[in-house]
């Protein structure tokens, strides 16, 4: 018996032996193709030029949303037999499904950080100015008209009439005054309202604003989501109680949020804008997964979806029943350096990864057309955007030349941080293969894009992929998030780069007015960048979208902003 | 059918376990041979990007297309196979051979020793085998080495289990009653007399093992915590692929249909070899 069992273990033992075997023969061939891989990446920085998708001029689709739009709110006053008979009337009722890839961090505008929490607050709560159809300039919204004094340092805003809280409270001068003085004290983007020095409330619908210097960007500032408007001291509540159940005078009432699931936004009933909304209800799914969401398109538990993967938006706008495509967006992603640290301190080092990266190749490869290679930090639909930015040259030859005059010639290893949801991880996979030929050793570390922001912001990173999509229709917003450290409200967007010349470039672009002086300015910070490269643009990116054809007078403004108010359901 | 087998001669179950055996070393083989072989029967390289021909879809000179980065899948499912398969069978080792002699000295010596054996087994038992490999890795950062770590931290209780058990059992035995009475040493007892008699036992066990730990690596991949980009691993195959799943699915679902064939290999040759080994 035991001898039996003595042969089996000997045999068992050798089946062990060899497969380690097997596995140590595979190990030192293991080696061999990593480095025949850094030669065959090479061959992937020839340009493959083909048309940027993004460079066309986004305003004629916008005009065509804008003109659908305008029937619409004349229509409000029709009643409800009149729209029966119209099929394209607005018709009222239904409760609208919109599926994304995030959940809501907060309640609050003033802690609002992030643009999926963002989409969500302005349904709840509205500001003085929003960003027209175009994305060029601002409207109107809950102000009807403003002013600006000779010196420019003193601007006096009507308040619209007519408009009320959710609770029935009409909105007055004070409301404004005291919503605009948190922002300012308390809100992550007060920054934007820091040149505020006083505000005046000669009577119940003006306010006077004045600010310390003149300030250019100031209408388009006050249009942020963080100067939203709400009852003065919180209609007598707590903070606390105030964003449990919060009170705007957006067309939407907060009803639920079940965290990680969704969070629900009824009718708001004393909306200003007469007969709107249309739909009852919206819901805003949280689905991680690109995948599930097209599918709960497909299966009618979704009405809209966002993040649409770009790999199948073609295919999917060609099923029945289903509209999928980009609207023009202000989005730009982009290399960016942790400036604190060695060797990213180092400006050659910088550069020379910015000659290894091939943006066509990028945007070929990772936005299936819809996207293009970018160039500037201010996207093509954003004013003042340069389209001569002298950007660095995808050349192997001369990253190479430019890392050899650095502290770090014969390369280095990094870690590269990226939040995981598409299309982000393709393009850090490329860009580690393009930098591999110059001795960079690239680790991707991926992570849950609810802790990228809270990563970054503690410098928690050597090398991340970040990007930004705009909230205003003024470059300024971004331009001093990221280049000023002083007083842009973020460590120059986490990467802690600090240029004197920068900053008095940035400063000169909020307190200048002529825009020709402007467009100059802001041409000077492209190229600035360009040179310097805190940050390495990579691609302009439209934003996907599919709905359902029940969905009707869907349109995203180029900043983002969905309006809501303006869909009905046709079911 | 199942009655009538049932019934059958000892020898019959025999030889259908044997068949077992036979299917699950074959296939295996194969992937181990293939897995070996890659380098020269692989065309491409399976790192290298080629942008200007992602996602093809399969062909004669792409045998299962190519991913989102032009890379070979067929290439990759290979280097993969390497990759996985190494981890799998040296991420084992530790585990088994820690877990053998902790096993064997708590049964022979009993007492306080058992007792703190018999504790952390008992301890680690008591959490979700995945769940506690998950948090290991997560908090040590991702990466191969912290798979090895991790495995060896929690997966070599089950075999100080099951040595324990034997050793007990295989303690009060004539052999070994023999042994101590011509005064051999205890390190010598276990090693020579009792070890060689109960070592049949993990040494199956670990064929499962091999496969727990091969999902297991998988799964880290899967999750963004185990084997790095750009290195081939079925796990990660699986999550780059699965954006593409609707348009081009065998990105997801040709490593998947990997992972499966391998760990029914593993276990037909567990499930043969317990029987084989299995005392008359």
């Amino acid at each position: 018996m035991s001898l039996f069992k003595k042969k089996a273990a000997i045999g068992v033992s050798l089946l062990l032996v060899l497969s380690l075997l097997a596995a140590a023969c595979g190990d030192d061939a293991e080696e061999a193709p990593a480095t025949t891989a850094a030669a065959a990446v090479t061959t992937t920085a020839a340009p493959a030029t083909t048309a940027a998708p993004a460079e066309e001029d986004p305003a004629p689709a916008d005009d065509d949303m804008a003109d659908e739009e305008m029937p619409a709110e004349e229509d409000d006053m029709a009643d409800d037999d009149m729209m029966e008979e119209d099929p394209d009337a607005p018709k009222r009722g239904g409760d609208l499904v919109f599926a994304r890839h995030r959940d809501n961090t907060t309640l609050d505008p003033g802690a609002a950080v992030e643009t999926d929490t963002i989409y969500v607050l302005d349904h709840i709560f509205e500001t003085l100015f929003a960003t027209s159809a175009d994305g060029a300039s601002v409207d109107p919204w809950l102000a009807s008209g403003s002013e600006v004094s000779e010196d420019g340092k003193s601007w006096t805003v009507t308040l619209r009439e007519g408009v009320e809280f959710s609770n029935g409270q009409p909105m007055t001068s004070a409301d404004v005054k005291w919503s605009i003085q948190r922002a300012i004290d308390e809100a992550a983007f007060g920054f934007l309202l820091s040149a505020i020095e006083s505000i005046e409330t000669p009577d119940d619908m003006t306010v006077v604003f004045n600010t310390s210097f003149p300030w250019a960007p100031f209408l388009a500032d006050l249009s942020v989501w963080a100067a939203a408007i709400m009852p003065a001291d919180y209609a007598g509540m707590s903070a606390e109680e105030f964003f449990e159940n919060p009170i705007g005078t957006g067309p939407f009432l907060f009803d639920e949020w079940v965290p990680g699931e969704y969070i629900r936004l009824v009718r708001n009933d004393n909306y200003w804008q007469e007969g709107k909304p249309y739909v009852d209800s919206v819901t805003w799914t949280q689905v991680p997964d690109d995948n599930t969401r097209v599918l709960q398109l497909e299966g009618g538990q979704a009405h809209i979806v966002q993040n649409v993967p770009l790999n199948v938006l073609d295919s999917l706008n060609e099923k029945d029943g289903i509209n999928a495509t980009t609207f023009p967006a202000t989005t730009v992603y982009w290399v960016s350096f942790n400036t604190t640290i060695e060797p990213f301190n180092d400006r050659h080092v910088r550069r020379a990864i910015a000659h290894a990266i091939d943006q066509d190749a990028i945007a070929n490869a990772a936005l299936f057309g819809h996207g293009g290679p970018a160039c500037s930090v201010i996207s093509p639909a954003v004013p003042f955007h340069d389209p001569d930015t002298p950007c660095l040259e995808s050349n192997m030859d001369l990253a190479r030349a430019e890392l050899a005059q650095s502290s770090v010639p014969d390369g280095f290893a990094a870690e590269y941080l990226v939040g995981d949801q598409s299309p982000n991880l393709p393009i850090v996979e490329i860009i580690q293969g393009q930098l591999a030929p110059l001795g960079i050793d690239i680790t991707i570390r991926t992570i849950d894009p609810g802790q990228f922001y809270s990563t970054i912001f503690v410098f928690d990173y050597e090398i991340a992929f970040t990007g930004w999509t705009m909230d205003i229709p003024d470059p300024d917003q971004k331009i001093s998030f990221m280049f000023d450290p002083e007083l842009g409200g973020g460590d120059s967007y986490s990467t802690g780069y600090d240029n004197p010349d920068m900053i008095e470039l940035v400063r000169a672009g909020q307190t200048t007015f002529a825009d020709a002086d402007r467009a100059k300015i802001y041409a000077d910070i492209q190229a600035l960048n360009a040179e310097e490269v805190p940050f390495i643009p990579l691609v302009v990116l439209d934003a996907p979208f599919a709905w359902s054809d029940s969905v009707k007078g869907l349109w995203v403004n180029p900043v983002g902003k969905r309006h809501l108010e303006d869909v009905w359901l046709d079911e | 059918m199942t009655a009538v087998s049932r019934s059958a001669s000892p020898k019959a179950a025999r030889g259908r376990r044997s068949f077992s055996l036979m299917i699950g070393a074959g296939l295996l083989g194969v992937i181990v041979v293939l897995a070996i072989l890659a380098p020269w029967i692989t065309p491409h390289d399976p790192l290298a990007h080629n942008l200007d021909s992602i996602l093809a879809p399969p062909s004669s000179d792409y045998l299962l297309g190519t991913d989102h980065l032009g890379r070979d899948v067929w290439t990759r499912l290979l280097y993969a196979a390497r990759l996985d398969l190494l981890i799998g069978v040296g991420a084992v080792i530790t585990p088994f051979v820690t877990g053998t002699l902790l096993g064997a000295v708590a049964g022979y010596y009993g007492g306080r020793i058992d007792l703190a054996v018999s504790a952390a087994t008992d301890m680690l038992f008591a959490f979700p085998y995945y769940v506690l490999i998950i948090a290991l890795v997560f908090s040590l950062g991702p990466g191969i080495p912290s798979i090895f770590i991790a495995m060896a931290i929690v997966a070599w209780v089950s075999y100080a289990r099951i040595v324990r058990g034997e050793v007990l059992s295989a303690r009060g035995q004539q052999y070994v009653m023999a042994a101590k009475t011509l005064g051999y040493s205890d390190l010598r007892i276990i090693v020579r007399h009792i070890l060689p008699n109960v070592i049949t036992q993990p040494v199956t066990y670990a064929m499962s093992d091999i496969v727990v730990i091969i999902v297991g690596v998988v799964t880290l991949s899967y999750l963004g915590l185990g084997v790095p980009p750009p290195t081939p691993d079925w796990g990660s195959m699986i999550a780059s692929g699965q954006s593409y799943l609707t348009t081009q699915w065998q990105l997801s679902t040709i490593p998947g249909i990997a992972v499966v064939i391998v760990g029914l290999s593993f276990s037909l040759i567990g499930d043969g070899l317990t029987h084989r080994l299995r005392p008359e």
